[in-house]
């Protein structure tokens, strides 16, 4: 579970006091798929930074699992992402002279594997997002789907307590899109919590729960009873 | 840093280097190779001139030692007992005492001169050799220019030095040099208040200047003219068997002569001289060399931080995903010390492969010596050192720089 109390962020913008969050409390449970939507400028993708541990500068606090996390120095965040967190952006974000495997393989090294193991596990994320024939290719010889495939194996390459995604459909086709939610049902249907920043209705309503930013604060929280999840159906993804 | 990172941030840098564009690549270590060239063959070039000099007058002049009358004496006194010492040592390969006296030179003398003409004529030094034992030690026949090298007891004949010569000397001033002296043609000089005529039989060329004005003359005709005893040389030079210290000769040498001589190896009889050039070209190459080192330095450092600065997203996706910073500083470190390594050794095969093997072939003929590379395994390890060492540390710098950044800020652009 993490939870967010009372977060507030002020940035300087003209030389006045901007509240791009304000006073925001957010608790999602283990295994939720939650999707954050609301306009361009709502404070979505900032309240994303702040609860995936990217930004520091804030007021509040973050709790994950009951430990309070957000403030812990910058070295120990980055070691509580590697073993904790998954997060998923917009413009894929992968590193462009490390192909497929190399860039999921990381993370691995990281935990200490051995490179063999690491490439192995690697492949083996890479295969559960249905890149198992592109793995040596390098970022720029894939499209846009799979390069945002290839990040998502990364996020979840450690098996993550939550997995961030910010817009991660913005930049692709409706099917590409589909494709891309169809893994996140398939990660959440395994008990992955997900949190899901997105502008589009239509994939919101394939989470759990949809929360409404507007003006920094959240305007509305509502449990989806039903998820639509046959929205993609009509192109043939599953 | 635990082992772990860095295995990790190696491999990361070796992946990075691995897909870089091969022409940058290519040119980081071509300006790596110039740098180190610059700083090897420079400070060599600087070196190997009072290198070349100081190897000329030990092996064309001095020897490996060189027995000296002491300075406020005439002549070395009991010079048989040195040489007697010399003989029987097997650390000694041969000596050759010399005799010298000052004298007036004259040639031309037999042509009749105009009125406002003087009979061309210079000083020089008159040196009493025995032909052979010289010819052992300091390989004068060599020398030979022109004509040829005297015998043992060729009373009459000479070989002279070049630097006595207008001809091999076009810019020398009128009272300095001789001028149509040719194999065969006879020039004068003054003994004890007369004259001797001497045939020249050979002209010898050296740098050192010491070899270069002389007139050699067999030792006995030289005693014989000035009546000088034979235990009086003025200096004895030897050359010392292969392999044997210089200094362990010069204790042998210094009981045999006792207070009459003054027993110097090649170096300490240099003077401060060259010495003195030495210590400068050497300040000189290493100044130059340390503007080579900041170049190269700045040149990595500006590299790194251009690469470090276009790759700041990168660097925070990095960061992002749980990536260190001391394995993305030691990822720019392996690539760093890439382009340091690869192009010193680039550089050390050219050096060692043709540049050096050309200067020791066609030394640079500068009018004092014969220019060669002086360079030394240690310098040369010194140097990979101070360049590796530089490389790493204008490497490592920029990125320390830029992955302390906010990782947002960084994955953002915002700084």
């Amino acid at each position: 579970m993490i939870e967010a109390k009372n977060i507030t962020k002020i940035v300087k913008s003209g030389g006045a006091d901007l509240k791009i969050l304000n006073d925001v409390n957010l608790t999602v449970g283990d295994g939720e798929f939650t999707a954050i939507i609301g306009r361009s400028g709502a404070g979505k993708s900032t309240l994303l930074y702040v609860l995936s541990l990217l930004d520091a500068n804030f007021e509040g606090e973050v709790f994950v699992a009951g430990n309070k996390i957000s403030q812990l120095p910058d070295q120990e965040r980055v070691e509580y992402r590697l073993q904790n967190l998954g997060f998923i952006f917009q413009e894929y974000a992968l590193l462009p002279e490390l192909t497929a495997t190399e860039n999921v393989a990381l993370p691995f090294l990281m935990r200490g594997l051995g490179k063999k193991q690491a490439f192995q596990n690697a492949k083996e994320a890479l295969a559960q997002v249905g890149l198992e024939k592109k793995t040596e290719n390098l970022p720029a010889t894939l499209s846009g789907g799979e390069q945002q495939r290839v990040a998502i194996a990364r996020a979840i390459a450690g098996k993550p307590k939550i997995l961030f995604a910010d817009e991660p459909t913005a930049n692709l086709d409706s099917v590409r899109a589909c494709e891309i939610m169809a893994i996140f049902l398939r990660l959440n249907r395994g008990g992955q919590t997900i949190i899901l920043i997105t502008h589009e209705d239509e994939l919101a309503q394939m989470t759990h729960r949809i929360v409404e930013m507007n003006d920094g604060k959240i305007i509305s929280d509502k449990q989806i009873e039903n998820p639509r999840v046959n929205l993609c159906a009509k192109h043939k993804i599953s | 840093m635990d082992l772990n990172n860095l295995r990790i941030g190696l491999l990361l840098g070796f992946w990075q280097l691995k897909r870089a564009n091969a022409w940058t690549t290519f040119l980081i270590v071509f300006v790596m190779t110039l740098t180190f060239l610059n700083l090897v063959v420079v400070s060599g070039i600087l070196i190997g001139l009072v290198q070349g000099s100081s190897d000329s007058y030990q092996r064309q002049y001095s020897g490996d030692i060189l027995v000296d009358k002491n300075p406020f004496t005439k002549y070395i006194s009991k010079g048989n007992d040195i040489l007697s010492a010399a003989k029987d040592s097997k650390e000694i390969e041969a000596a050759s005492a010399r005799y010298l006296e000052g004298a007036v030179v004259q040639s031309d003398f037999t042509k009749n001169i105009k009125a406002n003409e003087v009979t061309p004529q210079a000083a020089a030094t008159i040196a009493g050799i025995e032909p052979v034992d010289e010819d052992r030690v300091t390989g004068l026949s060599k020398l030979v220019v022109a004509g040829k090298y005297f015998d043992r007891s060729e009373f009459n004949s000479a070989v002279i030095g070049s630097g006595l010569l207008a001809e091999y000397n076009p810019n020398a001033i009128l009272g300095e040099t001789l001028k149509n002296v040719v194999p065969g043609s006879k020039v004068r000089i003054s003994v004890n208040g007369g004259y001797i005529d001497l045939k020249i039989k050979g002209i010898v060329k050296s740098k050192v200047g010491d070899v270069n004005r002389r007139i050699y003359i067999d030792r006995d005709y030289f005693t014989q003219l000035y009546g000088r005893s034979i235990n009086n040389p003025n200096e004895i030079a030897i050359k010392i068997s292969p392999g044997v210290r210089p200094e362990s000769v010069k204790l042998l040498l210094q009981a045999a002569a006792q207070e009459n001589a003054l027993v110097q190896t090649a170096r300490e009889s240099q003077g401060s001289f060259l010495k003195d050039i030495e210590a400068t070209f050497s300040l000189l190459g290493g100044v130059i060399g340390g503007i080579a080192i900041m170049v190269s330095s700045i040149t990595i450092f500006i590299v790194i931080f251009i690469n470090a600065l276009t790759r700041k997203k990168y660097i925070g996706i990095l960061k992002a995903i749980g990536i260190k910073n001391s394995v993305i500083a030691a990822s720019y470190l392996a690539q760093a010390l890439f382009y340091s390594v690869a192009g010193i050794s680039v550089g050390l095969m050219l050096l060692y492969g043709s540049i050096k093997p050309y200067f020791d072939a066609n030394p640079i003929n500068f009018p004092f010596s014969d220019g060669i590379l002086a360079v030394t395994a240690t310098g040369v390890a010194w140097r990979v050192i101070i360049l590796v060492g530089a490389t790493v540390a204008a490497g490592i710098l920029p990125i320390l720089f830029i992955v302390r950044k906010n990782t947002l800020n960084l994955i953002l652009g915002r700084e």
